[in-house]
């Protein structure tokens, strides 16, 4: 692939995110997160699959986002606009956060990955592989039942704690 | 005669054992309900004849076989590894000096068991009386018979505490606990130095046997701890002296006697005039080989005699306390028989033990007779008892005769024969010139005046006049109290002329009464000084309530008193005892709370400080996390590479 | 110049890096659940990385993981969201600063 297409998506993951983390309009930040949701998917897809393209789409941009802008509705009412976005960490935190980038950077740069290559070749069909994968028992079939009851129980859970308290 | 092949020296013991076994089945017996009290006293007279029929025996075998000391015992402990090896055993010492004392104790004791049937009857604590009686007689008769000086010692302890137990016994009292806590303590104080004196004579002579000790000092083979070998004997000498100054109230440690007369009367004939302040002297009699060494020591005694036989003798001319008059009198007599030991008549000095343990037991059970029948101990309450109380009165004023030294009674011989020691006293001449000499011998002398004048004036008050009838009825006292003071009266009488056999008897190598000069003015003189005294109570104390209204002139004051020592001792004590109240005060306060409230403050200061870390907010804890998780990739990757570059 | 590993690599750590200045940070609770989002989008695409580069041919379980990872975040974002609703019900507000209850 080209390096170009690699910058590209880089910028539109990383410019967006810092805005969403950033800006003080909570509507805002969570619309600015968008952008860098729809570039990790292109990052799925520039490796080659498809499918996780179209996942992550699906599922984060489309019920995550959707989610997160729900919730804004619900609390909005109270925010108070002249309230600052951040906390008294701000600056300890960007520290803490560009020493974590200093320290992978450092790690990642600090040896050859033996790479330079080419990317391998891509599997003959990442999505049939990938479905036979989760559905043979002697490889990822109990993760995948494992996840399935994870989402059971957020379901279950997130709609308790959710609920109204009982007598009000 | 005791049957052949009874030796008494290896059964000497049974003398203080059998009062002990008289305690025991007193205890285990008497103690509870009527009969039981009733037959107390019983086992101890029976326990004190017996003990005073050895003790006639052993005189007896001493004079045929010659006076040379006898022991036996059985060796308790040793320490072999000590420089030199210290062994302490449990023995008896037989000799004149141990065995006319033991006597006197327990003839003394045995009347004064027989005078409490009659004045403690009725008395709830009848049995447990006899109880501590014979507890005493064991201990005295133990210390007089210990062959080495840590059984003195021990002994010593346990005559303090039945003097305690006694002068305490109506216990409910507040004066007589006061009192016997006083005694205790005061005594404590001369204790401390005896048993000082003791450790150092054990670490320099390595035994505590008496014997020992005598063959150590005479052959000067002591190894002296400090200072050369005369000073440390007489510092030695000095410690041993301290104990017998409290247990025989010499001055400054007289405070205790008059108020131990809160004790029934009978302690106070036995412990208080006979035995127990006996044992001072006998305790400097004993290691009379040890003071002979230093005449420093000997000197300091008989300064400390003197004085003290002056300065009680003034303060009893002054009190309304018949027990009181009595009192000062024994702190007054004892101060004679000290400057008897620290002149060197060693002989005399006990003979007068012997003699005044006759006519003061006796004095104090005629006070006991008039008080149980008047009810109060004041003298200016009673008066006019000749009438009704004539035994009585004849006794007392026999008792009091033999007190001043009228011939031809005992005290006579015996004051004489310490006068006479001291005149010629070869030590104090040494070591104060003749003049000095010559002045203990005067304020001696001074003394039978005095003695004259405060014994009459109890007589005459108490006895002469015309009685207050409001007062009520006085009677005579029963049978059963006359027998031991007609006893006691006999021998005050007689004991006199066995002064030369006693002399002869009972011998100390160092004494000088080999040549107790013949001071030939000295008897008559004596006399007439003790008929002076009687004229003068007689003149000025009758009639006795003119006396009582008389106004009180300031000597008169300072001496009822008692010179104030008693209010100097108390201010001292308390400046002392606040002065270490402020400084434990404001240790305690400062100190030890301020230890326990700082460690309280540091925690709760170290509290604060950690406290900040729990600012309940969750993206601080995060924080936290991220830092922890940034050092240790840091601390990872410098591992891995060593530098921090690619 | 080819696109390698590293690339992918650097580029999920700055990811990372920005998503935990917005958890730190954050006051609305909302947005330190969008910074939690953003780490976990990091952490995928630094397995789908592995995945195409280093992993032997054949392998999926890359790609299982990522869908796990996602599986996983709908339903943190589905409880998250709840709570910051319960949350916002009991406190009246959803400013992280003000709730600590625990304090002290």
């Amino acid at each position: 692939m080209e390096p170009v297409v690699f910058y590209t998506l880089a910028a539109v993951i990383l410019i967006p995110a810092i805005l969403s983390v950033t800006l003080r309009n909570i509507a805002h930040a969570a619309f600015w997160l968008m952008p860098t949701l729809l570039g990790v998917a292109g990052i799925f897809l520039v490796l080659g699959s498809e499918f996780l393209f179209a996942i992550q789409i699906l599922l984060y941009v489309g019920a995550i986002l959707v989610l997160l802008v729900f919730a804004i509705v619900l609390t909005r009412g109270l925010q108070d606009p002249a309230l600052r976005a951040h906390n008294k960490q701000k600056e300890i935190g960007a520290l803490v956060a560009v020493g974590l980038v200093a320290v992978l950077w450092l790690s990642v740069l600090a040896r050859s990955w033996g790479s330079g290559l080419a990317p391998k070749a891509a599997a003959v069909d990442p999505t049939r592989a990938l479905g036979l994968a989760l559905i043979d028992p002697s490889r990822n079939l109990l993760h995948f039942e494992l996840a399935s009851i994870l989402l059971l129980a957020a379901m279950i859970g997130a709609v308790v704690i959710c609920r109204k308290p009982a007598g009000k | 005669m005791p049957p052949a092949g009874f030796d008494i020296a290896r059964h000497i013991w049974l003398v203080p054992a059998l009062p002990a076994a008289a305690f025991v089945l007193i205890g285990v017996f008497c103690l509870r309900g009527q009969r039981g009290a009733r037959a107390a006293p019983a086992l101890l007279i029976c326990a004190l004849a017996a003990a005073g029929v050895l003790a006639a025996l052993a005189i007896y075998h001493l004079a045929s076989v010659g006076g040379q000391p006898l022991q036996w015992g059985v060796r308790w402990l040793s320490v072999e590894k000590a420089q030199p090896a210290l062994h302490a055993d449990i023995g008896t010492l037989l000799d004149p000096l141990s065995a006319v004392v033991m006597l006197v104790v327990c003839a003394v004791s045995l009347a004064v068991q027989v005078y409490s049937v009659g004045y403690m009857r009725g008395d709830p604590g009848y049995a447990r009386y006899f109880a501590f009686m014979s507890l005493f007689s064991t201990s005295m008769l133990g210390l007089v018979l210990s062959n080495n000086l840590v059984l003195t010692y021990i002994f010593w302890e346990l005559v303090g505490i039945c003097s305690y137990l006694l002068i305490g016994f109506w216990y409910k009292k507040p004066e007589a606990a006061n009192a016997a806590k006083k005694a205790f303590i005061v005594t404590r104080f001369g204790d401390v130095g005896f048993l000082l004196g003791v450790l150092a004579l054990s670490l320099s002579a390595g035994s505590l046997n008496l014997v020992d000790l005598e063959r150590t000092i005479n052959g000067r083979a002591l190894k002296p701890l400090f200072l050369g070998e005369s000073a440390f004997v007489t510092v030695v000498a000095l410690l041993i002296f301290s104990g017998a100054v409290g247990k025989s109230a010499q001055f400054p440690l007289h405070v205790w006697l008059p108020d131990a007369m809160e004790g029934p009367t009978p302690v106070s004939a036995l412990i208080h005039a006979a035995t127990m302040v006996a044992a001072g002297v006998y305790l400097v009699a004993r290691t009379s080989f040890l003071f002979s060494a230093s005449p420093v020591a000997m000197t300091v005694v008989a300064i400390i005699g003197a004085f003290t036989a002056f300065m009680a003798a003034t303060m009893a001319t002054a009190q309304d306390d018949i027990k009181r008059i009595l009192a000062y009198s024994t702190i007054s007599q004892l101060g004679y028989m000290m400057l008897g030991l620290g002149a060197g008549a060693f002989s005399a000095a006990i003979f007068h033990l012997t003699t005044h343990a006759w006519f003061k037991a006796l004095l104090f059970f005629v006070a006991g007779s008039v008080i149980h029948a008047t009810h109060t101990n004041s003298i200016w309450e009673m008066g006019g008892l000749w009438r009704s109380m004539r035994a009585t009165a004849i006794i007392g004023a026999i008792g009091g005769l033999a007190l001043i030294g009228i011939a031809p009674l005992s005290g006579f011989f015996s004051k004489d024969a310490i006068l006479a020691g001291v005149a010629s006293s070869e030590v104090l001449a040494q070591t104060l010139g003749p003049l000095g000499r010559q002045v203990l011998f005067i304020v001696g002398l001074a003394v039978i005046p005095l003695t004259g004048f405060y014994i009459s004036r109890l007589w005459f008050v108490t006895f002469a006049g015309r009685r207050d009838e409001s007062r009520g009825k006085a009677h005579e006292s029963p049978g059963v109290m006359l027998l031991p003071m007609a006893f006691l009266a006999a021998l005050a009488i007689v004991a006199g002329w066995a002064q030369g056999w006693f002399a002869n008897f009972v011998q100390f190598a160092q004494s000088d009464a080999r040549h107790a000069a013949h001071v030939p003015w000295l008897p008559p003189a004596s006399v007439l000084l003790g008929l002076a005294g009687i004229a003068y109570a007689r003149m000025r104390v009758l009639p006795a309530a003119a006396a009582e209204r008389r106004p009180k002139s300031a000597v008169h004051i300072f001496l009822k008193n008692h010179w104030y020592i008693d209010y100097a001792y108390h201010w001292a004590a308390w400046k002392i005892v606040l002065g270490f109240a402020a400084v434990a005060a404001w240790f305690d306060r400062h100190v030890v709370d301020g230890m326990v409230n700082g460690v309280a403050w540091l925690a709760g200061r170290f509290a604060f400080t950690i406290r900040r870390s729990e600012t309940g907010q969750l993206q601080f804890y995060a924080l936290v996390i991220f830092l922890g998780a940034l050092a240790a990739a840091l601390a990872a990757l410098r591992a891995s590479h060593g530098m921090w570059g690619p | 110049m080819t696109v390698t590993l590293e690339h992918f690599l650097l580029l999920s750590a700055a990811l990372f890096a920005v998503g935990v200045f917005g958890v730190l940070t954050r006051r609305n609770a909302i947005g330190v659940l969008i910074g939690v989002e953003l780490i976990l989008n990091a952490a995928n695409i630094n397995f789908m990385a592995f995945w195409r580069y280093v992993a032997p041919p054949g392998t999926m379980e890359g790609q299982v993981f990522i869908v796990i990872v996602i599986t996983a975040a709908a339903a943190e974002a589905a409880v998250g969201l709840a709570l910051v609703l319960a949350l916002y019900r009991q406190f009246g507000t959803i400013d992280v600063d003000e709730i600590h209850d625990l304090k002290g």
